[in-house]
């Protein structure tokens, strides 16, 4: 996927104008907030897994090379392959000559983010097999020609109105007439067409939420069951996962499925979580006749050994998408890459280069809510402060900023100046705003009064109130 | 020229600080994966059957409880009636399903699953109280299609195999074989999306319906 992470700043400006965005960003309101904090609340032993899901990452990640050995070996005993892939390039070339080799005319794919990583699709498609998504939320962005704005809710910027409008435009070759009104109708007519491509599909292909070194198993959680048919009704069946979703055993992959789905949806489990191992026994009567893995790095190895590591535990639940202020204001789009919200603006970076995405680590309060709701504690807040160190000290940054910076970080660090200034700043202001609370302009600040009033001071600072206020205690006594 | 699986390995032993992987280190990995330690786990005050039909039935599962197979027969024709479907099923194979002793006017067949199917009836590896999962295994008894292809999904289950938490069905896959099966399918609920405004739909791709038989 072509990156437009550089134009954040105009993606972000242009999403907060867009009306439907808007109404589709309000409708998904607060739902997956509410859902995962009642499912937490029913379940005490939630910070106890967390612990533990984190030790178990880490030391899986102190072994990893270890621990992939011994998944490929069990891949192999089960009657599939493992490929190696360092790059997107050589990962989505593997995928494409499998699917050759197979002589694949139909293929389906269950939902992969890092599918989306390596540009799969359009590598498929350039080797002329279009491989049709079968997620609901993936088909509808598929339809729309748009890449996912969310890691598991790949439709949520868009309104009941857009997606009927893409059925009526795409599905009157399947003899669609009437227009679709409700949503167990788009859901029927999504249902009956996939119907035909799940049975005459030649490969399958999905993602794995985990992978299991004990028994070469690749682990895939779904609500709507598109994964399990993608995976079992087709010859050839390929696994597209990061080398960081191994775990030792079936016991620690329970553990971190005990906090993927409350983490995600609120659900204490998805309709359907599966484990996959291999191809087609000699006595079964269905399944793939071939089973392949496909470990993608793109870069990876390198975090492991930077202060990036703790990214390695992501488990792709998509928690800090819903708790970002600035995610919730925007939807994924701006983001202009695979991955939005906080885990995006961490790795996207990582992944397409710095300069590449500039915006990203600013694209935050640093509130710390996503690091609170991270199920695998990771310090997301602490990781988007390294990749604004990194700008600053490779003087990215514009030349405005950095002076800026630069002259705060020198007043800052001489407290009785800082002190004085701030003081004739705030009365200066407060005086301007004619005591009325807001400055409709603001010299030097107008990205900022364009579209909102600046806040004006109270008149003093809060330094010099509370020692005012300890004088008049000190004076009461 | 170095294949890109020894480079990330060459890479991965780098960062790691060690070379080839020596005895001590693999042996590290061999415990653990032998000892597969349990993590923490959910608890409950209610009895572990109480638990597992509450729970099933809180992701839109339907179910009887039936003490034999000959009440479980009565049971699936009038589920069937109940929603208008034909007397037709499709059948996995087992000790239990075998026995079940059909009307004549039933029309089973023990196969894997087609397009076309209506209605399916298996039998679970194991129910799991912890979530109202259904364990469903593959082989050759019980084809993986008959799990996901047709619109209303009967599953027998036989009390005795309701376990407690998820690891309980692991203990028991490691009893009765040296490998996993190609597939283990934990099944909760009917197939459900929330593609569309987050609004829930049952019946996506999967089953619009599950329904269970408990026999008791």
């Amino acid at each position: 996927m072509k990156s437009q992470s550089y134009a954040f700043s105009t993606n972000a400006q242009k999403a907060l104008l867009d009306t439907q965005l808007q109404r589709a960003l309000n409708k998904a309101g607060s739902g997956f907030i509410d859902k995962r904090r009642a499912a937490l609340d029913a379940l005490p032993e939630f910070e106890a897994l967390r612990d533990r899901a984190r030790a178990i990452k880490e030391h899986t990640l102190s072994h990893l090379d270890e621990y992939l050995v011994h998944f490929e070996q069990q891949v192999v005993a089960n009657g599939g392959q493992v490929h190696w892939a360092r790059t997107p390039a050589e990962a989505a070339n593997l995928v494409v000559d499998l699917c050759r080799a197979a002589n694949a005319q139909h293929v389906t794919k269950g939902k992969t983010m890092v599918g989306e990583e390596i540009g799969v699709n359009e590598a498929l498609q350039q080797a002329g097999i279009t491989p049709i998504e079968t997620d609901l939320g993936e088909y509808i962005i598929q339809l729309a020609d748009e890449p996912p704005s969310h890691i598991i809710a790949p439709a949520i910027h868009k309104t009941r109105e857009q997606i009927t409008a893409l059925f009526k435009q795409h599905h009157a070759r399947y003899g669609l007439t009437k227009p679709l009104e409700t949503v167990p109708e788009i859901v029927n007519e999504a249902r009956q067409v996939m119907r035909q491509e799940f049975l005459q599909a030649d490969v399958g292909i999905t993602g794995a939420n985990l992978l299991i070194a004990e028994t070469g198993s690749t682990v895939l959680v779904t609500n709507e069951g598109n994964g399990d048919l993608t995976a079992s009704l087709p010859r050839v069946h390929i696994v597209i996962a990061s080398i960081e979703k191994v775990v030792p055993t079936l016991e620690d992959a329970t553990v971190i499925l005990r906090l993927l789905a409350r983490s995600a949806t609120g659900q204490e489990i998805t309709s359907y979580t599966s484990f996959f191992s291999g191809s087609k026994r000699d006595t079964d009567l269905d399944g793939p006749e071939a089973f392949h893995v496909v470990l993608v790095d793109n870069g990876r190895t390198e975090m492991l050994g930077n202060e990036y590591h703790p990214m390695l535990r992501c488990i792709h639940c998509g928690a800090c998408l819903n708790h970002c202020p600035v995610y919730s204001a925007i939807g994924g789009h701006a983001y202009g890459w695979v991955y939005p919200g906080p885990m995006g603006s961490v790795l996207t970076p990582l992944m397409i280069g710095l300069q590449q995405a500039p915006d990203l680590p600013q694209a935050s309060s640093l509130c710390g809510r996503c690091a609170e709701v991270c199920p695998m504690s990771i310090p997301l807040p602490e990781l988007l402060r390294q990749h604004r160190f990194k700008l600053h000290a490779q003087h990215s940054a514009p030349l405005l900023t950095r002076l800026t910076l630069g002259a705060w970080a020198w007043l800052a660090r001489r407290p009785a100046i800082y002190r004085w200034i701030m003081n004739m700043i705030s009365r200066v202001l407060h005086h301007l705003s004619r005591k009325h609370g807001r400055l409709r302009r603001l010299p030097f600040a107008s990205p900022w009064t364009r579209s909102r009033d600046f806040p004006a001071p109270q008149g003093e600072t809060f330094m010099s109130a509370w020692a005012k206020k300890s004088r008049q205690e000190g004076g009461d006594k | 020229m170095t294949t890109a699986r020894e480079a990330i390995l060459a890479s991965l032993r780098h960062t790691l600080g060690r070379g080839e992987a020596t005895e001590t280190t693999a042996s590290t990995i061999q415990s653990q994966i032998q000892q597969h330690g349990r993590g923490p786990q959910p608890n409950w005050m209610e009895d572990d059957v109480s638990r597992f039909l509450n729970k099933l039935e809180s992701v839109a599962g339907t179910l009887n409880r039936v003490t034999d197979e000959a009440e479980g027969v009565t049971a699936i024709h009038a589920y069937l009636q109940q929603h208008n479907l034909p007397l037709q099923l499709v059948s996995a194979k087992s000790a239990v399903l075998d026995k079940l002793d059909w009307p004549a006017d039933f029309a089973v067949e023990q196969r894997t699953a087609t397009g076309n199917d209506t209605t399916v009836l298996t039998e679970a590896f194991a129910g799991v109280a912890e979530t109202g999962s259904l364990v469903l295994l593959s082989g050759m008894d019980s084809p993986t299609s008959l799990n996901f292809l047709p619109d209303n999904y009967i599953c027998l289950l036989q009390r005795v195999h309701i376990v407690r938490h998820i690891e309980d069905v692991w203990d028991r896959i490691r009893q009765q074989a040296d490998r996993m099966p190609r597939a283990v399918n934990f099944i909760t609920g009917p197939s459900r999306t929330a593609d569309v405004e987050q609004t829930i739909q049952l019946g996506a791709h999967g089953p619009r319906r599950l329904h269970l038989i408990l026999l008791e």
